[in-house]
């Protein structure tokens, strides 16, 4: 147990005796300072970022620009998410509460009332509930109608990247068959203009259980509504739905008109209408800290979640491949004969291969993932350390205190433990801390040509998106992976140099 | 054992290298998934099932493992390196072509990097400690960390892009594949050269960037080293120029090390420019070496990593024989 205490004690004390070093020099500090705030940002990337770096799509238009940007060079033309009603989420009329976001009228309020249904809903339970009474007055062709519409205000100079709106109908309808049951989607810039979105007739032979949805979907980006009778001019002067209905900020609303009509005032229809999930989404043009992607991914979190994916290919294949460079130089160095000559050769075999085709070739063969990634890096990295320790071991294991060991009986695993290995952990700390910028690196570069893992988002991948989906325009989307690239490979290098001077006192500065 | 046996020796195990080298290219891309006549099929080259069968044939596809292999060594060997997969021309052809180009962008930014590290790398040597001294090693280090892809295309967006002082890509105007110039007159020559600096002046650029830092490094750890010893002291004494004593007397042994590294970047030279000419579109050896591994092209990537294994092992040897001749206390043995 004691023993056991002791050899805790020491190896902690070997950690601080590092931190001791590195407090020595102004470049270590500064490079450890570095190196610990991308630690905290890959640990608590959960906690500054709630996105997904690479399954959360549509956080808001494609290509979005960083939110600040708008207050900050006042680009006034972008615009951020907004949903209508600014409430709900897709699911609307979940609660008896969020009717009230909804203005409510009727061409017959004799005939039509509304209430709220928390048993019946589209996706989720409760709805609008619109009761039909049997029509007693009121003209025979126009029949009843009711709308149900969200008024917002658009505060944006420019519009948003694109519209998507939701809305579903079930209708319970007893009686005769009318002639129309219709629903009709609008937007419209109030006192100004309505654009039709999406419209259907003859819902009277919807199924009883069926919800209607409007098909095709209302979408500013789908090509139906582009090429509808409304837009289609505009489309094809390369002015969008999106652009063309919010052209200037003002006061506009989401509507749902449903008619229902037939030409027999002697048959009275009646019943009930549910409606749900009422609500139009507006894809801002400015996002997040740092935009987003061309799929409207949050170009923030995968930042944030790419110092995870660099730090641990940096950390585990440079570990791993210092690791087997010690233990191939130790037992190079100090077994001489044919052992040191096979190990040697086989390093020397390895070292004239060409370094990045092999590895982009090796990464390929194994298909792309972190696990490949850091093994390729690891074994076709420690050969240059391992000649490094193995030059050390064989001046070292000469030198008198080993051989006075040796005389009075010191074991091998004694002689390496206690003579050898404290005289190359210089070394090898000088080593990790330029390897790991190495491995960094070159993940970022085999991520950048397309060698990535398709399940986590890496600076290199990012910057390979940013390359094949013109992400160079956008610097916000292409300098900070490169920059952060290059500032925690740089950290490492200096906590290195920080090392080797220390250790090194023939190269201390003479003062 | 002078430097004759020395050399046999070297020789003798340089050929058991190559053998191992040839070896592991083979297993490597027997095992490489993908056919390479579906490669092949993918260029709409194969139209039919015989076209199909005789391009199993000439590429000796049909044949068992073993019989392969044993052409392939004696293939290697004997510096035939077959048809490209891809282009169907013979590889030999291609890698000549292409060794110009790049021969062309790494020796310019070597040279240019050599030259401005060793220097740097001597002053700050000399002045250690000072703001100039802090300022180079810094500048240094932070150019050599920035990846090469990133320099890449912050440069092509600020030179070509917002300026417009340099051209986009490739390694010549585009438009010189239907007009070249007439390099026989004085302005087709002039033309010429401004064309290909032009297209260079970028790839170049980066890859100095990327370069000088390391050489500068190097030079500086190795001639503070060599300024802490006595003849230094000496040749001070003795009234010599500071530049002398730096450049003549220092330098020279400092410069060990610097021939070594030189040496072991050769293997970088032929194919470590890989990301800066894929980043360029520059049709040079690293672009090629891509272009075959996203192909399939077998024949071109056993060829090619053949040749740049066999180029670092002619390199280190010759660097070893270099270092006994700059410094005379090296002995073969």
């Amino acid at each position: 147990m004691e023993a056991r205490e002791v050899r805790l004690r020491k190896g902690l004390g070997r950690i601080l005796n590092v931190f001791f070093l590195i407090r020595r020099s102004r470049r270590a500090i500064f490079g450890t300072s570095i190196i610990v705030f991308y630690i905290l940002i890959a640990l608590f990337a959960p906690l500054l970022t709630s996105n997904d770096p690479v399954y959360a799509q549509n956080l808001a238009a494609n290509y979005a620009a960083p939110s600040w940007y708008r207050t900050l060079t006042f680009e006034k033309g972008l615009s951020a998410n907004q949903l209508v009603p600014s409430q709900t989420s897709t699911g609307a009329f979940d609660t008896q509460d969020s009717i009230s976001q909804y203005t409510l009228t009727t061409n017959n309020p004799g005939a039509v009332s509304f209430q709220y249904s928390p048993t019946v809903g589209h996706n989720a339970a409760g709805s609008l509930q619109v009761n039909v009474a049997p029509r007693t007055s009121g003209s025979i062709y126009g029949g009843i109608n009711f709308t149900v519409e969200s008024r917002f205000n658009y505060p944006y100079d420019g519009p948003p990247g694109r519209f998507v709106g939701t809305g579903s109908v079930l209708f319970h309808l007893s009686g005769a068959t009318p002639s129309t049951v219709a629903a009709l989607f609008t937007i419209d810039r109030i006192g100004n203009q309505s654009y039709r979105v999406a419209s259907a007739d003859s819902l009277a032979q919807q199924p009883y259980n069926l919800w209607y949805t409007p098909n095709p979907q209302i979408d500013s980006l789908d090509s139906s509504l582009q090429t509808s009778s409304i837009f289609r001019a505009a489309s094809q002067r390369g002015i969008l739905p999106n652009a063309l209905v919010f052209s200037s900020m003002g006061s506009y609303s989401f509507k749902l008109v449903v008619t229902i009509a037939d030409t027999d005032l002697s048959q009275p229809f009646s019943g009930i209408v549910y409606l749900d999930d009422i609500s139009l989404r507006l894809y801002g043009t400015s996002y997040g800290l740092l935009g987003t992607d061309y799929v409207g991914r949050d170009l923030f979190s995968q930042l944030v979640y790419g110092a995870r994916v660099s730090l641990l290919v940096g950390l585990l294949a440079a570990g791993i491949a210092v690791g087997v460079g010690l233990v191939v130089g130790l037992v190079a160095g100090f077994k001489a004969g044919v052992l040191d000559e096979v190990l040697m050769r086989f390093t020397d075999m390895l070292l004239v291969l060409p370094g990045l085709p092999l590895i982009l070739v090796l990464v390929a063969i194994l298909s792309p993932s972190l696990t490949s990634i850091i093994t390729v890096i690891a074994l076709l990295g420690w050969m240059g350390f391992a000649r490094v320790i193995r030059s050390q071991v064989v001046t070292l294991k000469e030198r008198p205190f080993v051989e006075a060991s040796r005389a009075v009986g010191a074991g091998t695993g004694h002689l390496i433990r206690q003579h050898i290995l404290p005289n190359v952990m210089g070394l090898t700390y000088v080593s990790l801390a330029t390897s790991v910028p190495a491995a960094i690196t070159l993940e970022a570069a085999l991520s950048f040509l397309g060698l990535f893992d398709p399940f986590v988002m890496s600076w290199g991948r990012m910057l390979n998106n940013a390359e094949s989906f013109q992400g160079f325009f956008f610097w916000w989307w292409f300098v900070p992976p490169g920059i952060s690239i290059a500032l925690l490979s740089l950290s490492f290098i200096l906590v290195g140099y920080g090392i080797d001077d220390i250790l090194n006192p023939r190269l201390r500065q003479r003062r | 054992m002078g430097l004759r046996g020395y050399i046999a020796r070297r020789s003798a195990y340089t050929l058991v290298l190559l053998l191992f080298v040839i070896t592991l290219n083979f297993i490597i891309f027997e095992v490489m998934p993908g056919s390479p006549i579906d490669a092949l099929a993918s260029t709409g080259k194969l139209h039919s099932t015989t076209a199909r069968d005789s391009v199993i044939a000439k590429f000796g596809l049909d044949k068992d493992v073993f019989t392969r292999f044993q052409d392939y060594v004696v293939n290697m060997l004997t510096f035939q390196f077959g048809y490209s997969f891809y282009t169907a021309a013979p590889v030999s052809n291609e890698i000549v072509a292409r060794l110009t180009d790049t021969l062309l962008l790494i020796g310019v930014s070597t040279v240019l990097s050599i030259t401005v590290g060793v220097f740097l790398g001597v002053i700050t040597a000399s002045r250690r400690g000072g703001v100039f001294d802090s300022a180079a090693v810094t500048g240094s280090l932070v150019t050599f960390s920035l990846p090469t892809f990133f320099m890449g295309v912050t440069a092509i967006l600020i030179f070509f892009y917002y300026l417009h002082w340099f051209p986009l890509a490739h390694d010549q105007p585009d438009n010189w594949t239907l007009s070249p110039p007439n390099t026989g007159t004085f302005s087709g020559l002039v033309e010429y050269i401004q064309g290909r600096a032009q297209h260079l002046f970028l790839p170049v650029m980066v890859l100095f960037l990327f370069q000088y830092g390391g050489y500068l490094l190097l030079t500086r750890a190795t001639m503070t080293e060599a300024l802490t010893d006595d003849y230094i002291l000496t040749s001070r004494a003795k009234g010599l120029s500071e530049r002398t004593v730096l450049f003549k007397h220092a330098l020279k042994n400092a410069s060990l090390p610097i021939v070594t590294s030189i040496a072991l970047g050769v293997g970088f030279i032929l194919a470590g420019a890989l990301i800066t000419e894929s980043v360029f579109a520059y049709e040079g050896m690293g672009w090629w070496i891509l272009r075959s591994i996203n192909n399939n092209d077998y024949p071109a990537m056993q060829a090619i990593f053949y040749i740049i294994a066999l180029m670092v092992i002619i390199a280190n040897f010759a660097a070893d024989i270099i270092l006994g001749l700059i410094d005379p206390r090296i002995k073969y043995g």
